[in-house]
């Protein structure tokens, strides 16, 4: 997966305007593909909060600015897209529902459990920071995935591990699955999920029902 | 909150092993997925490609166009400002003295020598370049 692109690049490994144009126009055909479908699988994530937004394009803009740099030593030009859209996506994934959202005193939300103990709403917003209306919204996203997988075992078997938080070794022990058959089994599922629009959210309330 | 309601955690992973097997695919494969997905691949390709160069070039061409203005404001406003120029030659080198050690050139040093006609566009050239103090930091 992409790796991590943060922290400061120094400007002598920072690519210039000139490479990253070089660095367009050598790009593939297939890798154009693999950026949009990466764009349009983390925009169907980021739900309501992606839409009239463009998160490739954010990410390039960004580059384009200097907010964000490509340590052209470190990372290749697709690379750095897919670590930057990844941090846009969660900074928009973290911005408030709306912007009338009244903001809450974090004392307000202290409670005493049965020790006696006080709470610390401060750590528990960092390890939840979504809202139950938000954490609905994902959990309707899951059904529609699930539903996609309903009439195909294998599948099924690959997608608890992964909503268990397992990686592709665990889940290929865990299910007797070679390579080759686990290989098989993610493209299946990533292709059923292009064609049922998951890649798009404007489309999935058509396709997923 | 357990992970078992942790939707957001769920739905992240779900999609990053899906954009794992995505990234590491093979062209081949991707080039299947697109036919798949009814996407023309290098229609694809061609429009992405041209919009990311007019916005990287767009770009460019703004900066290239602020950069100008700025130079452009930059030397209107060396052009636009009047120096206050001693009347006489003397009193033009005294001033010029007091420049004499924040200058480095050599050209400069022999302002002594110079004739006095040149003495003007020397002081206008030195507070340009601010190594004569403004007129209201004089002391």
């Amino acid at each position: 997966m992409a790796k991590s692109t943060a922290g400061k690049v120094p400007e002598e490994r920072a690519a210039t305007a000139a490479e990253v144009e070089a660095a367009i126009e050598a790009l593939s055909d297939a890798d154009w593909y693999r950026l949009r479908d990466f764009a349009e699988r983390r925009a169907f994530l980021l739900n309501e909060k992606a839409r009239g937004r463009d998160l490739l394009g954010e990410a390039f803009e960004r580059l384009l600015r200097g907010s964000r740099k490509w340590d052209k030593t470190k990372v290749g030009f697709l690379t750095f897209l897919y670590g930057a859209m990844r941090s846009i996506a969660y900074s928009w994934l973290k911005e408030k529902v709306s912007p009338t959202e009244a903001p809450l005193s974090a004392s307000s939300l202290v409670v005493e459990n049965e020790d006696g103990k006080l709470s610390d709403p401060v750590a528990d917003f960092a390890r939840a920071s979504v809202d139950a209306s938000q954490l609905l919204v994902y959990r309707e996203s899951l059904e529609q995935i699930d539903a996609l997988f309903v009439n195909d075992e294998e599948e099924r078997m690959v997608i608890e591990g992964f909503r268990d938080g397992l990686e592709p070794p665990a889940i290929r022990d865990l299910w007797g699955f070679s390579q080759p058959k686990y290989n098989a089994i993610i493209i299946r599922m990533r292709r059923k999920m292009r064609r049922a629009g998951i890649a798009d959210p404007r489309e999935v309330s058509r396709h997923v029902q | 909150m357990s992970n078992k309601d942790r939707y957001d955690h769920q739905l992240d992973g779900l999609l990053n092993q899906i954009d794992r097997s995505a990234v590491e695919a093979s062209d081949a494969e991707i080039l299947e997925d697109a036919k798949l997905a009814g996407v023309d691949i290098e229609a694809n390709a061609k429009q992405m490609r041209q919009r990311f160069l007019d916005t990287a070039r767009a770009f460019h061409k703004r900066k290239f166009v602020e950069a100008k203005q700025a130079y452009a404001n930059e030397v209107k406003d060396l052009q636009d400002r009047v120096f206050q120029i001693p009347a006489s030659p003397t009193q033009q080198r005294a001033l010029l003295q007091q420049a004499q050690k924040a200058m480095s050139v050599g050209a400069f040093r022999d302002f002594e020598g110079m004739p006095d006609s040149d003495l003007p566009a020397l002081i206008e050239e030195l507070y340009a370049l601010g190594l004569l103090p403004p007129e209201d930091e004089k002391e």
